[in-house]
């Protein structure tokens, strides 16, 4: 499947000096590759073997299956009950959301390309065949799953899709380096908007958004003041007692602008999440949501819901007061020592029992998502830890001669070191939870894997042991998913350099 | 303290652990102290006071509670129903994403009633094990999910169990060709059994007061029960004698169900315990169904009964009688018994759309009239 | 809540006075100079003590208030939240178990924690071997099985285990040939029956002791003992002398002969058992369920997967100049691995592998779905049959907080072996 980084070749064969592979012909690269000698030869005509009866084997299951429950089903399985007549929402924000992660991507490449080109790197240049052998995997199982859709509007949905991701891209290469981080928070703040548009402009969406403007607004102002000087004040002080003059013209200043930004911020959060709730006051929340979406959505808001929450909680480790590491350690510990089933039995057991008896009680796929999020931040927040200790000492130790405070210390130069290291074992850990994310089927929410259960339950489809054709289906939902992301954070390590011993 | 000062240490090394020590054995004990209190508070309270005294406020809350349920449905403008969304007929999803069977057509039966919409149904899908922690909870108004109605759970569970909907029987299925006949043949044999249902309960104290050892084979789903049981990993399924039908008429071997039955299985809607007026609420709705099939009014035939002359027909669907509606005080709207047959249909309606494809036959199921054990209360 | 922080605020108000008033006294009488000390404020002790109070404060007071939620609800729906109910008869039985239905639901949780084990113990040792398998075949100059294993790790890395384990339950363990019957006819018996392989059970030949197989136990043991003793001592002739030690061929002969030996001189203390199969009751032989295997093998296969690219990545993380070496000293293939490469790259390969073993624990719980009963699934079972939910959640996850801890302090204590001394 793919050769290129780490090559497979064993020592003895690396110092050959033998041409490359492609220049052998046809005979010598099947006697040099698969019988150069007799271990060899009987491996190969082992492996031969079951690899043709597998292949005919899954030849005869794909040739005398009969398909019917997933045509009749697609649906289902993609969006499980989400109401037929909404359907829009899914597409709409299906829409939003491809297009922004192109646009995001797009800008997201740009920028490193300029890097490069400043350090003096070698540049990446783009093309979209190498985008395809990227993300081939996720392209052929949409295609695949759209091939079981009985209208033709599927099909011109997902080539709208590809296109906008194409448009969201080429844009987002061509946007003027000044406006990339606005651009590059556009994309996020549509990202999110998509939610808005799935879940209803009620709620937590609305709450999101409007934290998200509010935060906006507050850093344009804070950017504002530094760069007219309204906050540049003196240094930090150096040492304990320099605090004494400390207190002084500067620094009301600087806290004059905090404050402006501080207010200004919460102003405008208020504001759009008021207009956004008036807009839908109940919102169309995420009750009925299921299949494929629910699975990717579980993962998503398990992910970026559990980073924050993972980051304190390494912090809390790392941290000198005695009392916050150990709350910290006994968390993470516990999280990670049970199985996820046993959380989510305890979230369908316990948690409904720990809201006080006045209070209504949140749906299960919302309690769900509390067991998910605690959990996936236990363990970032240990992917998190490693990214910590490899920051080196002397750093911390320069910024404290420098007489940083704790808090800056970390959020400018020990945090922004860490968490690159960590990307590629975050990607890990957002495939493992897109893979636990099954286990829902367990205490009964309709996720990817339940809709087979389902499906196959209808009256039509009862007892022909149709979970042969489902449960390939399914499988190939997640591994598609996975595969691509593994493949990415392969990539992420490689261009980083980290995990190199 | 001093000791130590003048022992010349710096002064943030023992004395400050020694504080903080301090300082934090205090704040448990003030924690601990005040929430001790509010326990302490909560307990001792109803003692000190006089029986008469507390009588009062309880009085207030418990009439608070059985109002509440139906007050809060009709305030929400929907119905919590908690569901199965994996057992053929009776609760399942269909291609579109619509809750459809048995089960379900009864949580739209009261929702049909109460808030005259039969659509204002909130779903909750539900395993086996969850329903009770579920229910009790108050999580959901109503449980309508094949659930038996036994002295144990109207005891120990705070369930407070409906009218029967179906009256089923748990049975037997063996592959045609196999030697079992009977239970009494059954010893040592692998029984396929779906976990944490009373089915499997029913077959450990049976088998056991039997003397007869087995080797259970349980399994969460149908989905792999059934090809364990078609592969012959077991040679014996139980369930619900309906559930057993379903698969018979649709399995790829042939199969014959036994004609022993261990149990009785009465299912029908759950409410949670304590709350008379919903019960009844939910009650009578349910028994709507059956009295709507022996009058013979049918979804489709029901504005034919608008000018009938049958006072007890008039009454039933709230059509007035000589000018005046009659209210039958169960805090249903008069004309709820109408909104269920135009709705959602009669008794009849509801067994033939999910339960006669599956092949399964009236049996005891029937009216009354008709030999069968549907029989409800006059509606007056 | 409320009430209570407010209480809280007001406590730690206290505290804050009192711990001044102390200390300004203990500064007092111990006549200290305090003029280098900054303000309590910016002081930073102690802040850090200030921020441990308020942090644990803000803890008890939040679980204080989650502890009366709960007992508010378990008031209100009548739960006990005592132990008592673990006496009670479970109504499971557990296959190919004596413990009846009638008899404590401790007894039930105590086998599903031995089934639990049982998958765990064979399991790890296999996934072990089977990743080490895979990601030496990752790096073999034979194509063909170098991209097969590779398409192997990225196919099982990459899908839900739970659908490994019902993939290969449904797909293979189903298709062997139904054990059930009264004799199960059908099985399939290779070796004149001594195996026994069907889609109810596998069986195995075991061994049944005679009379005087206590006594041949222990010669056994001391034979054992004898032949460490020859493969030390070869090895020592190795190091001196440099001849061949053949250590394997010189222990196993010394085992073999004294086990024959002491066999016959004993009159046979023990013979060979097969499974029967009569009335539907398999008698006899070393029998495990087909759910057992089918669980343990797709666990294997999946673990083995990630497995494999750890110990591919520390295959190629050994020295370059070790593997050169290997060449200069003429090893072949399978001794450059087994001599030089294996055991350097388990070195590196261990610590990460310990988290492998304590998935592999954890996923164990997933034998639920195709009925193998374990943990998870007898207690998922209790919850049904209106057992007390949160007490069975605390067993539940102590019994895997437990297999985990045990698990990485065996792993912890096995690295710290592995590992080379001052490295």
């Amino acid at each position: 499947m793919e050769i290129g980084h780490h090559p497979g070749i064993p020592y003895h064969e690396a110092p050959s000096d033998l041409p490359p592979d492609h220049r052998l012909s046809p005979g010598e690269w099947v006697r040099q590759n698969l019988f150069n000698n007799w271990y060899n030869s009987l491996i190969s005509v082992v492996m031969g073997l079951g690899l043709a009866f597998a292949l005919v084997q899954t030849l005869d299951w794909a040739l005398t299956s009969d398909f019917l429950i997933i045509r009749r089903n697609l649906a289902l399985f993609m969006v499980g009950q989400f109401p037929r007549d909404e359907l829009w929402r899914v597409w709409a924000s299906l829409y939003l959301l491809v297009g922004a992660s192109g646009f995001g991507s797009g800008v997201l490449f740009r920028s490193e390309q300029a890097d490069a080109e400043e350090k003096g790197l070698p540049v990446e240049t783009h093309s979209w065949s190498e985008m395809l052998r990227r993300f081939w995997a996720i392209v052929a199982i949409s295609i695949f799953f759209v091939s079981f859709a009985r209208t033709l509007l599927p099909y011109l949905g997902l080539v709208v899709g590809f296109g906008l991701f194409v448009v969201g891209r080429e844009l987002g290469r061509r946007l003027s380096p000044a406006l990339r981080t606005r651009g590059l928070f556009l994309s996020g703040l549509a990202g999110l908007a998509s939610l808005l548009v799935l879940a209803g402009t009620g709620g937590l969406g609305a709450l999101a958004v409007g934290g998200l403007l509010g935060v906006w607004t507050l850093s344009e102002v804070r950017n504002y003041a530094e760069q007219h000087g309204v906050g540049s004040g003196q240094p930090v002080p150096v040492s304990r007692r320099v605090w004494r003059w400390h207190i002084r013209y500067p620094f009301k200043r600087r806290v004059g602008a905090r404050l402006a930004s501080w207010v200004a911020g919460v102003v405008v959060g208020v504001i759009a999440w008021f207009v956004l709730r008036t807009v839908d006051l109940s919102g169309f929340g995420w009750d009925d949501w299921g299949g494929l979406h629910l699975t990717l959505f579980v993962t998503v808001v398990g992910i970026s819901a559990g980073f924050p929450v993972g980051v304190l909680l390494a912090l809390g480790r790392q941290s000198k007061l005695q009392v916050v590491k150990g709350i910290c350690v006994v968390f993470i510990e516990f999280s990670r020592g049970v199985p996820l089933i046993s959380l989510l039995l305890f979230s369908s057991f316990m948690l409904p029992l720990l809201f006080p008896i006045t209070f209504g009680i949140p749906g299960p796929l919302t309690r769900a998502m509390i067991v998910v999020t605690a959990f996936s931040a236990a363990y970032i927040a240990e992917i998190v830890r490693g990214g910590l200790q490899a920051v080196p000492r002397g750093q911390i130790e320069a910024a404290q001669a420098g007489g940083m405070s704790v808090a800056r210390i970390q959020r400018l130069i020990v945090l922004p070191q860490a968490l690159r290291a960590v990307i590629p074992a975050l990607v890990g850990q957002f495939i493992s939870l897109l893979k636990d994310t099954s286990l829902l089927s367990i205490i009964g929410l309709l996720e990817f894997l339940q809709t087979s259960d389902v499906a196959n339950a209808q009256t039509e489809f009862l007892g022909q042991g149709l979970v042969a054709v489902t449960y390939p289906f399914v499988a190939l939902g997640y591994w598609a998913f996975a595969y691509t992301m593994s493949k990415e954070s392969r990539r992420v390590e490689e261009r980083l350099g980290v995990g190199v011993r | 303290m001093g000791r130590i000062y003048l022992e010349g240490k710096p002064y943030m090394n023992k004395n400050s652990k020694l504080l903080r020590l301090l300082a934090v054995i205090f704040t448990i004990v003030l924690v601990a102290a005040a929430c001790g209190d509010d326990d302490g508070d909560e307990e001792t309270e109803p003692a000190e006071t006089t029986p008469t005294e507390t009588a009062a406020p309880a009085e207030d809350d418990t009439a608070e509670d059985e109002g509440g349920r139906l007050a809060a449905v009709i305030a929400r403008g929907s119905l919590n129903c908690g569901v199965n969304q994996t057992l053929p007929g009776f609760g399942n999803v269909d291609a579109n994403g619509n809750n459809v069977g048995f089960d379900i057509d009864f949580c739209r039966v009261v929702a049909a009633a109460v808030l005259g919409n039969a659509d204002a149904v909130n779903y909750t899908p539900l395993d086996a094990a969850q329903r009770f922690p579920t229910l009790q909870s108050g999580e959901i108004d109503l449980l309508v999910r094949n659930t038996t109605w036994t002295a144990s759970r109207d005891g120990n569970e705070q369930a407070n169990f409906m009218f029967t909907t179906f009256f089923d029987g748990q049975g037997f299925m063996v592959h045609g060709d196999s030697e079992i006949n009977s239970i009494s043949d059954m010893s040592g044999a692998s029984i396929c059994v779906l976990q944490g249902t009373t089915t499997l309960l029913n077959l450990n104290s049976v088998f056991g007061d039997m003397g007869i050892g087995f080797t259970p084979v349980e399994f969460q789903s149908n989905d792999e029960l059934q090809p364990a049981f078609t592969s012959g990993q077991c040679e014996v399924w139980t369930t619900d004698a309906s559930g057993l039908a379903a698969f018979s008429s649709t399995l790829d071997i042939p199969t014959r169900v036994l004609g022993d039955i261990i149990s009785k299985e009465p299912l029908g809607p759950v409410v949670p315990d304590g709350d008379t007026e919903w019960a009844q609420v939910v009650n009578w709705a349910t028994m709507a169904t059956v009295q709507a099939e022996e009058y013979g009014i049918t979804s489709s035939n029901i504005g034919s009964f608008d000018d009938t002359d049958n006072s007890n027909i008039r009454r039933f669907l709230g059509l007035p009688i000589e000018g005046e509606i009659a209210e039958v005080g169960l805090g249903l709207p008069a004309d709820f018994a109408s909104n269920i047959i135009s709705q959602v249909g009669n008794y009849g309606e509801i067994y033939e759309r999910h339960l006669a494809p599956l092949g399964l036959e009236r049996g005891v199921n029937a009216l009354w009239t008709d030999g069968g054990l549907m029989y409800v209360p006059p509606f007056r | 809540m409320l009430g209570r922080l407010l209480l809280l605020v007001i406590g730690l108000v206290v505290i804050a006075a009192v711990f001044l008033v102390v200390r300004f006294v203990v500064d007092k009488i111990t006549r200290r100079d305090t003029s280098d000390r900054p303000p309590p404020w910016r002081d930073q002790n102690v802040l850090s003590l200030a921020a441990q109070v308020v942090a644990l404060g803000l803890i008890v007071t939040v679980g204080a208030w989650l502890w009366s939620n709960f007992r508010d609800r378990t008031d209100a729906i009548g739960l006990e939240l005592t132990f008592g109910f673990l006496d009670q008869p479970s109504g499971i039985s557990i296959a190919d178990n004596p413990v009846s239905s009638n008899a404590g639901i401790r007894d039930a949780i105590q086998q599903g924690v031995k089934n639990t084990f049982l998958i765990i113990l064979l399991g790890i040792p296999l996934s072990v071997l089977f990743g080490t398998l895979i990601g030496v075949a990752r790096l073999s100059s034979n194509w063909l099985l170098q991209k097969l294993a590779t398409a192997y790790v990225e196919f099982f890395r990459n899908i839900p285990p739970l659908l490994v384990i019902v993939f290969l339950w449904g797909a293979v363990f189903l298709n062997f040939p139904a054990g059930s019957g009264r004799t199960a006819e059908a099985a399939w018996r290779p070796f004149g029956g001594w195996f026994i392989f069907s889609n109810n059970r596998f069986a195995f030949p075991s061994i049944i002791g005679l009379d005087n197989f206590g006594l041949y136990r222990l010669l056994i043991l001391a034979s054992v003992v004898t032949a460490v003793g020859v493969w030390v001592w070869r090895t020592r002739v190795f190091n001196n002398t440099g001849a061949s030690p053949r250590r394997v061929m010189w222990s196993l002969t010394t085992l073999v002969v004294l086990g024959l030996a002491f066999f016959f001189a004993l009159g046979g203390p023990f013979e060979f058992s097969k499974t029967t199969v009569e009335d539907r009751i398999w008698s006899g032989g070393f029998r495990m369920q087909m759910p057992y295997a089918a669980v343990m093998l797709a666990l294997v296969i999946y673990t083995a997967s990630h497995i494999a690219e750890i110990v591919r990545g520390s295959i190629l993380a050994v020295h370059k100049g070790q593997v050169e070496a290997s060449h200069a000293l003429a090893l072949n293939g399978l001794q450059r691995y087994r001599f030089v490469i294996l055991p350097q790259a388990f070195r590196i390969a261990f610590p990460p592998l310990i988290n492998h073993f304590l998935n592999y624990t954890k996923n164990s719980s997933l034998a639920v779905a195709i009925g193998f009963q374990e943990t998870t699934s007898i207690i998922n079972n209790l919850f049904g049959n209106s057992q007390p939910a949160p007490q069975l959640l605390l067993i539940l996850m102590l019994i895997y907080l437990t297999f985990s801890l045990i698990l990485s302090a065996i792993g912890n204590l096995i690295n710290g072996r592995l590992q080379m001394k001052g490295a």
